[in-house]
């Protein structure tokens, strides 16, 4: 076992964790964090992501030891987050959502691209989307959902301009 | 048939409203998702929960001499032979010359395919449940593997089930209208082989169940990612020794199934059957690897087709064969044959064809068993005529949009009874294609065409038609000989005593917005607003029977459930809120969270209140409750037809093989439309599956059976880059046999996307003599057809 | 899909992490972002006994200006290079390929020297790296080597490393500011990887180094083409049929049999590769 203090969403947690358990397994499994999905566990598909110190990982692929003394991040931790909160909103008004399984990998790593720029046009929405997968969606309602929550953060002060 | 374009008014019944009917609401399932707080199976907290995993066979074929288990993990370990009361799944059908091929829950004596489950492992965690099923040694007397579903059928190949004899599971025939007479007057034969490969269904959740005994209830608590909890209950009791009273099944939030769910698994009835007898839950959580070798595959069909025409590219006839290799086992409910028998009689399409001959071979081989995949059978029919038809247009010379039009089924013929006896009730069929052809623009395309890219690419345009059966009931599921017969969708509408209404449905809704529809179908019937309504579904105590979400059936069938149990309670809303208003039930208009009567008003709340809490006031005849059950079919159970013609653009580059789509145009019917959004949605998401059908998803197997596709780095699913923007124009032809005119349409967008976009691969290296007959249309296939056509015309490999 | 167990240990020093491979049990092995390793790991393709955690180790984690080179640690990401974080030393080309090279969420996490050490042939580094004629810088418990990436990636999945040896950074020659580049890359979606992969760099006065990947088990450094391409001054169409004899005659050398299939798609990387360079 490993000790491990780290941070998630905000609180500080001071562990032992089996080195082989992935933060994705850890947040859902030892911390109750169930937004955060395992749906391939080999790091193709982005269900998992998570964000360390600010920037989206796999959470599958990323062991929870080697986290030790970061900073991690799950949807649940944007609950009330203006940006998120827009992203939500434009997912649902463009219907960029089916099952749901894979709209928490989503909304991260949407947020991600509104925050660094990199959510300007569909083409450059579709790049900084392609490794996430969603099978239900055909895309077409998420990419016209971070579209529009681009423009309405960037309307709002609340993101980048595009790179 | 009613009029092109026409809307939800003229449908007796229904009227305008922006909660109702024909509204873009925006889904009450999406708040749980976007806060990640869907409840998904993996999602569950129950104490003391325990993992399961599977130990799987690594060969394709052989006998199991000896199974090892350590001592020390003997007691966390069950093989076959330790599951008590449980039976091997046997899916008994009627087809003629049924074989049974007995799937165990746990391989005991031989294994038919690599992954097939051999020894349920039990850990506090899923890693310790696979650190035991890695100490288990299994030792096999190796069997030469039945790879090839051709090879299959020579009397020499190996067998999968010794008593069989060969490794057919069925032959089937059909034969309608003259086909030798077509033959003789062709001026056209086109011969042609088409295969589409074996895929699987992926939905992002895998398989996933939950298993304990509720010692209060004294009932097995069965949590699935199912899309028809009824039918597992019904399963469960089959082949566990329990009656259904000790079984409840819920599907809790289900991450996509497309078909794949719709299959009750030997590992669900194993947990089971043994967390029955344990005293804490036990889940199995189905990994990714475990999905592509051992949920269900799909596709994997053989077509060769002649087909007849006259010299203006009129069919004259169809003789076709098809060989389907269904894997190893018969699923349960429905087998191995439901591929081939809906191959053969989907093959004529949106076409008049009067001469028509199919033979098909349903082969077992050592893979996983295929079963019903979004589309079911019908992307390979499509596929089957629509390059057909495409080629019979280029052996007379014409557009094939013109040859494709100038074939089908016109609204004047409607009703029609197709070849094959399927009734296609209304639409117009020719209409779809030009419309296509328009969003296209095919004239512009031809130009560019002719033009040239300056990267050197070709570019290509293709159609493909379909019409689809949706929502049909007992009649034609006989025709199936299948051995679960659906016929109708039941549903409870509950006004509660403070006027808001709950819904009970048998359906099961896992992405397609149910909770959504059938609350705007409520508030169409009963005007009650549309956020105090909740859908409830996935549960085999709490619901009434149904069969659940497949074969594009939920919103007509359970649609109509909900309308016509809503228009019952409306009754006795009606009857409450007279006695209240002095006035006759007649006289009671219930609109608004309110019944009007011609001298006042009351809130539903104040009737929920007079049935529930102040019974003072109930009228003194008819039933009290405001809790009405009830059941719906359509009124013909041949189905509705929901027809589509998908177009599409593709550059193609003959120097590596990849295909880029440009452009891509759906124009499709569905008759009315309950919600917009959900209904493009699922056209989206249906096409980006064809796409992956088309040019992306493929499990090949090696000679020894071996499947060489088993993480998703070898099984690529279409991402974001790889969908293309999709352009959708809809006709509204309402059907006349359901409520509002609603049809199916929940897997229309999957079928066509193969034959089109071959169709465009075809049309772009038409120039070079190339083509494609066989999907998914990868970069080495490709170049591999471009080799041969140059090969055959004597060109060298040149400079492009 | 859970891995089998292994301990875990970081190292926060070179010094540190050579003390505890020295110490382990069984099989130990470096872990730096883990981006290929984890996937190993959760199949279990790799059943390591012991994993030593590199990733933080700070000298590992710098780039260094040198007069005539650039260094860069083996713990850099591929998002520090795409997003220009790091100084570069090839006039765009290193971010260009960051940009293209898996998904940002692996490229957050996945580091250069961990792509270099796995010497996966399809992979992006090792071509894009042999193009650029870097030196790998190695470290071990008896001290620091370098060696040639051409005689680092010895074989499929095999490179120079020895025991315990780790790869701390990797040192690429300053361009001049007339080195141009091109890459092709063939892959069926978005981010997966490369089933033909060319790199070109031209440098004015020297041959262009021209190189395959996915061909063989390591990058094929393409001689007969890169004097090929040195010899013109801007790209013409009319030069793929030489290019393609070129590269028909640099694979034969190089015991490489591709099928048609191959010959083809490898043939328009390179020629693409070589179009990019001269066009840039």
């Amino acid at each position: 076992m490993s000790s491990i203090e780290l941070s998630v969403n905000g609180k500080s947690v001071r562990t032992t964790v089996d080195p082989r358990e992935s933060i994705g397994a850890f947040v859902r499994d030892e911390l109750n964090l169930t937004a955060t999905h395992l749906a391939c566990e080999h790091g193709v598909c982005g269900a998992c992501t998570i964000l360390i110190d600010g920037a989206p990982v796999r959470g599958c692929i990323t062991f929870a030891a080697t986290v030790d003394g970061q900073k991690v991040q799950t949807l649940e931790d944007f609950e009330d987050e203006p940006l998120m909160n827009l992203i939500r909103s434009c997912f649902s008004e463009a219907h960029g959502l089916q099952c749901g399984f894979c709209t928490p990998g989503m909304l991260l790593i949407a947020r991600d691209m509104i925050l660094r720029g990199a959510a300007g046009t569909s083409d450059e929405i579709r790049h900084g989307l392609s490794g996430n997968i969603c099978r239900c969606t055909g895309y077409a309602g998420i990419v016209k959902a971070i579209q529009l929550a681009a423009e309405r953060a960037r309307a709002a002060g609340l993101a980048a301009q595009p790179a | 048939m009613r009029t092109q374009e026409a809307g939800v008014d003229s449908t007796p019944g229904a009227r305008r409203s922006d909660k109702g009917v024909g509204a873009a609401l925006q889904r009450k399932e999406d708040k749980r998702h976007l806060f990640g707080r869907g409840q998904f199976t993996c999602d569950l907290r129950f104490p003391n929960l325990h993992d399961v995993a599977f130990l799987r066979s690594p060969i394709a074929h052989g006998r199991i001499v000896r199974i090892d288990v350590p001592e020390a993990v003997r007691k966390q370990v069950i093989l076959a032979a330790d599951l008590k009361g449980a039976q091997a799944i046997r899916a008994v059908t009627d087809a003629p010359g049924f074989k049974a091929a007995d799937y165990p829950l746990l391989a005991f004596d031989k294994v038919l395919f690599v992954g097939q489950p051999i020894a349920l492992c039990i850990g506090r965690t899923r890693a310790e449940a696979e650190d035991i099923a890695q100490q288990i040694e299994v030792e096999f007397e190796e069997l030469p593997a039945v790879v090839d579903m051709l090879a299959a059928l020579e009397p020499s190949s190996p067998l999968l089930h010794d008593s069989w004899g060969d490794n057919l599971y069925l032959a089937r025939e059909f034969e309608a209208g003259d086909i030798e007479q077509a033959r003789e007057a062709a001026t056209v034969v086109i011969e042609r082989e088409y295969r589409l490969n074996r895929q699987a269904g992926v939905p992002m959740e895998g398989r996933a169940a939950l298993a304990f005994w509720d010692e209060r209830l004294d009932e097995l608590v069965f949590y699935n990612s199912t899309q028809m909890p009824h039918q597992v209950r019904y399963a469960l009791s089959l082949h566990l020794d329990l009656e259904e009273r000790q079984i409840h099944v819920i599907a809790p939030d289900v991450g996509g199934g497309f078909g794949i769910k719709n299959i009750v698994y030997p590992e669900e009835i194993a947990v089971a059957a043994v967390a029955r007898h344990l005293r804490y839950p036990l889940r199995w959580i189905e990994d990714r690897r475990e999905h592509l070798l051992s949920s269900i595959h799909c596709r994997d069909t053989l077509y060769n087709v002649k087909a007849y025409a006259d010299v203006n590219g009129r069919v004259l006839g169809l003789d076709v064969e098809v060989r389907v290799d269904a894997g190893a086992y018969a699923t349960w409910p429905n087998g191995p044959n439901m591929e081939l028998g809906m191959a053969i009689k989907n093959v004529p399409g949106p076409y008049r064809i009067s001469a028509y001959r199919a033979r098909g071979w349903t082969v077992a081989t050592n893979k996983s068993p295929i079963g019903p995949y979004r589309g079911v059978a019908r992307p390979g029919a499509c596929f089957c005529i629509e390059r057909t038809i495409d080629e019979i247009a280029r052996a007379v010379g014409r557009e094939p949009h013109k040859v494709r039009m100038e074939n089908m089924v016109t609204p004047d013929l409607m009703p029609y009874r197709s070849v094959t006896s399927m009734l296609y009730d209304n639409g117009d069929y020719p209409q779809s294609v030009e419309k296509a052809v328009d969003l296209l623009d095919l004239p512009a395309v031809r130009e560019r065409q002719a033009r040239g890219e300056p990267d050197g690419r070709l570019i290509g345009i293709g159609f493909a038609s379909y019409t689809e059966q949706t929502a049909h009931g007992c009649g034609e599921w006989i025709t199936r000989g299948v051995p679960i017969i659906p016929g109708y969708e039941s549903a409870t509408a509950r006004l509660l005593s403070d006027g808001s209404l709950h819904l009970l449905v048998g359906i099961q809704s896992h992405g397609q917005g149910l909770e959504t529809t059938l609350a705007q179908v409520a508030h169409q019937e009963l005007g009650i607003d549309f956020d105090r309504i909740s859908v409830r579904h996935g549960d085999s105590s709490l619901c009434p029977f149904g069969m659940g979400t497949f074969a594009s059936r939920s919103m007509v069938m359970s649609g109509g459930a909900v309308a016509k149990a809503c228009r019952i309670l409306k009754g006795r809303i009606q009857a409450v809120a007279a006695q209240m208003l002095q006035c006759a039930p007649n006289e009671v208009e219930v609109r608004n969270d309110r019944a009007f009567g011609p001298n006042g008003d009351v809130s539903l709340r104040e009737v929920g209140q007079v049935a529930y809490v102040r019974q003072e006031g109930l009228p003194r005849d008819g039933s009290p409750t405001l809790d009405v059950n009830a059941t719906y079919s359509p009124a013909i159970d041949t189905g509705v037809f929901c027809y589509s013609t998908h177009g599409v653009v593709v550059a193609v580059d003959p120097d590596t093989g990849y295909v880029e789509i440009l452009d891509y145009a759906v124009v499709e019917d569905c008759g009315t439309i309950v919600n917009p959004l959900i209904v493009d949605g699922q056209i989206v998401g249906g096409v980006a599956q064809g796409i992956g059908n088309a040019l992306y998803e493929e499990i090949p197997y090696d000679e020894h059976g071996q499947p060489l596709a088993t993480t998703l780095a070898d099984y690529l699913l279409p991402g974001s880059t790889e969908v293309p923007e999709i352009k959708i124009a809809h006709m509204c032809t309402p059907a006349e046999h359901t409520e509002y005119g609603m049809k199916g349409m929940g897997e229309g967008g999957a079928i066509s996307p193969p034959a089109a976009i071959a169709n465009a691969v075809r049309d772009a290296l038409a120039g070079l003599g190339a083509e494609l007959c066989e999907t998914p249309i990868t970069p080495r296939r490709v170049l591999q057809a471009i080799h041969i056509a140059e090969n055959r015309n004597g060109v060298s490999g040149g400079e492009s | 899909m859970k891995p089998a167990p292994f301990s875990y240990s970081r190292a926060e020093t070179l010094d540190d992490a050579f003390r505890i491979f020295a110490a382990a049990d069984g099989e130990a092995k470096y872990l730096a972002g883990g981006q290929t390793l984890g996937p190993m790991l959760n199949l279990r393709l790799t059943q390591p006994d012991a994993l030593i955690d590199i990733a933080r180790v700070a000298e590992l984690r710098r780039a260094e200006e040198r007069p005539s080179s650039i260094v860069l640690g083996a713990a850099v990401r591929h998002a520090e290079i795409e997003d220009g974080l790091v100084p570069d030393a090839s006039n765009g080309l290193m971010r260009r390929t960051a940009r293209g090279l898996a998904y940002r969420a692996v490229r957050n996490r996945g580091t250069l020297g961990g792509s270099l050490a796995h010497a996966d042939p399809v992979a992006e580094w090792p071509n894009v790296l042999t193009a650029l004629n870097a030196v790998i810088l190695l470290r071990s418990i008896d001290g620091m080597r370098s060696v040639p990436i051409r005689e680092f990636l010895i074989g499929y999945l095999t490179t120079g490393l020895e025991p315990g040896e780790i790869l701390v950074g990797v040192e690429i020659p300053r361009p001049a500011r007339s080195q141009r580049a091109g890459i092709s890359k063939l892959c069926r979606k978005a981010g997966e990887f490369a089933h033909s992969l060319a790199v070109t760099v031209i440098q004015d006065s020297q041959p262009a180094r021209c190189v395959l990947g996915c061909a063989a088990s390591t990058p094929i450094l393409l001689t007969r083409v890169g004097a090929l391409v040195a010899s013109v001054s801007a790209w013409n169409a009319d030069m793929r049929s030489d290019i393609r004899a070129a590269l028909e005659e640099d694979l034969r050398e190089a015991g490489v049999e591709p099928d048609p299939f191959e010959a083809r798609t490898h043939a328009a990387t390179v020629s693409r590769s070589i179009m990019e360079a001269l066009s840039a």
